[in-house]
């Protein structure tokens, strides 16, 4: 395996193991293909994420994707932002 | 159920160590507090920062930590040295040890001179080790405080680490144990998940009232929490946002019911699971614990820490292979296989989640029993008590 989704509502997997762009990765019943290169230990979409959706790990709310994140797109601090965030100074 | 063979106190509390510490009261006594357990080689707790010119809250939580070290069941003896002209002075703390049952002398350095508070605090940590007992009563699994603690945690913390922490959590707490969390801001994103399991309203209720004035703490300073919460080392390990790091750190807890919460440095008094209001920067967090009166801390890491405590010993547990491998002198337990049986065979997750809390459990009573954990082969005695005010 080498990538796990922690909760079936859940619309991002973690890859456990270094993932190379373009590589196809089994994620339960379908295969997604990988769009950038993935870091063992980080993130990338199995579904589609629209600006301003939230992005879901745990079955729980971890972020608002603050831009499109596609199927296979990675998925981190570049693109998904804190609940929690107040207003910067 | 387990049996553990440590000290039982006068007071009726039961100890897995025996541990004869010096503790300075304040940074001014810090010297003669080190030059006395040099000399000794009993365990020097002292103050890095605050400590005098204490107001209100910060002040009592100050001296509710002192007094949480000395009347420590692993604790057998303390010696309080301090300067003399501080906010909270040495004879006082002693005797708020005392008034807990517990052993304690103190020394003021203005009284004595600096030459002789040394040489009288040799004498007295001397002629206490002489009436050391030696661990022959026994004790139960039930009277054990656990603390747990999550450090440079990385995408195998909330996977591998935290949940198998859960499991023995689980297990700790149907044997009658305590366990106290703590880390306000590594809950955020996750409180109403504690909120729903939380013993009664008013425990809920308490409790994110503490974790909403957490974040408001934060946002007031106007600042972005990335490089912060999560760290940059977070990040570098897979962590996105401060929800990401607290839904895998809550892993830890388990799922019985959260039971109350307690200040920082405070002791629960009851069974089962508490919440302790504390920072998660790792120092500050496992002396809070410490001076809450944790039997044993578990540390869960992803990138790896030696941090120790002075009074608790600190049980390092990891899910990642390569911090496993590299920093095998801090890591006491190793999971990284769980992450390798996944990777290689689809291996069933749940199963190996299992199989790693029941390893956590034996290591406890290992280890409560007396095996040396590698924070403390190591001599680790790192110490730190969080601050909530100005200074005078």
């Amino acid at each position: 395996m080498k990538a796990v989704v922690m909760d079936e509502k859940d619309n991002v997997a973690t890859a456990i193991v270094s993932i190379k762009k373009g590589e196809r990765v089994r994620i339960g019943e379908k295969e997604i293909e990988v769009l950038d290169d993935i870091p063992q230990g980080h993130k990338f979409a199995i579904r589609e994420i629209k600006a301003g959706e939230v992005v879901i790990k745990y079955g729980e709310v971890i972020g608002i994707a603050t831009k499109e994140i596609t199927p296979g797109e990675y998925v981190h601090i570049h693109n998904v932002k804190s609940r929690y965030q107040g207003d910067i100074k | 159920m387990s049996e553990i063979r440590g000290w039982r106190r006068d007071n009726g509390d039961f100890g897995i160590r025996n541990h004869i510490i010096v503790l300075s009261s304040v940074a001014c006594a810090n010297h003669a507090a080190l030059e006395i357990a040099k000399r000794t080689g009993a365990i020097p707790i002292v103050q890095e920062e605050g400590a005098c010119g204490m107001f209100g809250e910060d002040r009592k939580r100050f001296i509710r930590c002192m007094v949480g070290i000395g009347a420590h069941p692993n604790v057998a003896w303390t010696l309080v040295v301090g300067l003399g002209c501080e906010g909270v002075d040495s004879h006082q703390l002693a005797d708020k040890i005392a008034n807990k049952g517990r052993e304690a002398e103190s020394l003021l350095i203005q009284e004595e001179g600096m030459n002789e508070t040394i040489e009288k605090g040799v004498e007295l940590v001397n002629k206490a080790r002489e009436s050391l007992k030696p661990r022959k009563e026994s004790g139960t699994l039930d009277e054990l405080v656990i603390g747990l603690k999550c450090g440079a945690s990385d995408y195998t913390s909330g996977l591998i680490s935290n949940p198998a922490v859960g499991k023995a959590v689980d297990f700790l707490i149907e044997q009658g144990a305590t366990v106290m969390f703590t880390e306000r801001l590594e809950v955020v994103g996750g409180e109403h998940i504690l909120a729903k399991r939380a013993r009664n309203k008013e425990v809920a209720e308490d409790f994110l009232r503490r974790i909403k004035k957490a974040v408001e703490d934060v946002n007031k300073i106007g600042v972005d929490w990335v490089g912060s919460q999560p760290s940059m080392g977070n990040i570098r390990g897979g962590l996105t946002t401060i929800e990401e790091k607290s839904l895998g750190a809550i892993k830890k807890t388990g799922s019985t019911p959260l039971e109350g919460c307690v200040e920082y440095g405070e002791r629960p008094k009851g069974k089962g699971l508490y919440f302790m209001d504390g920072p998660g920067y790792d120092v500050k967090a496992v002396s809070g614990l410490m001076c809450g009166g944790a039997h044993i801390i578990l540390f869960t890491t992803g990138l790896g820490t030696y941090l120790g405590s002075p009074v608790s010993p600190v049980i390092k547990i990891t899910g990642n292979p390569k911090t496993a491998k590299f920093l095998s002198d801090a890591i006491d337990i190793d999971l990284s296989f769980i992450l390798e049986e996944i990777i290689s065979k689809d291996a069933p997750f749940e199963k190996l989640l299992e199989f790693g809390g029941k390893k956590i459990v034996e290591e406890i009573i290992d280890v409560a029993n007396g095996k040396l954990t590698k924070a403390e082969k190591s001599g680790h005695i790192e110490f730190s008590i969080e601050r909530i005010g100005v200074t005078a």
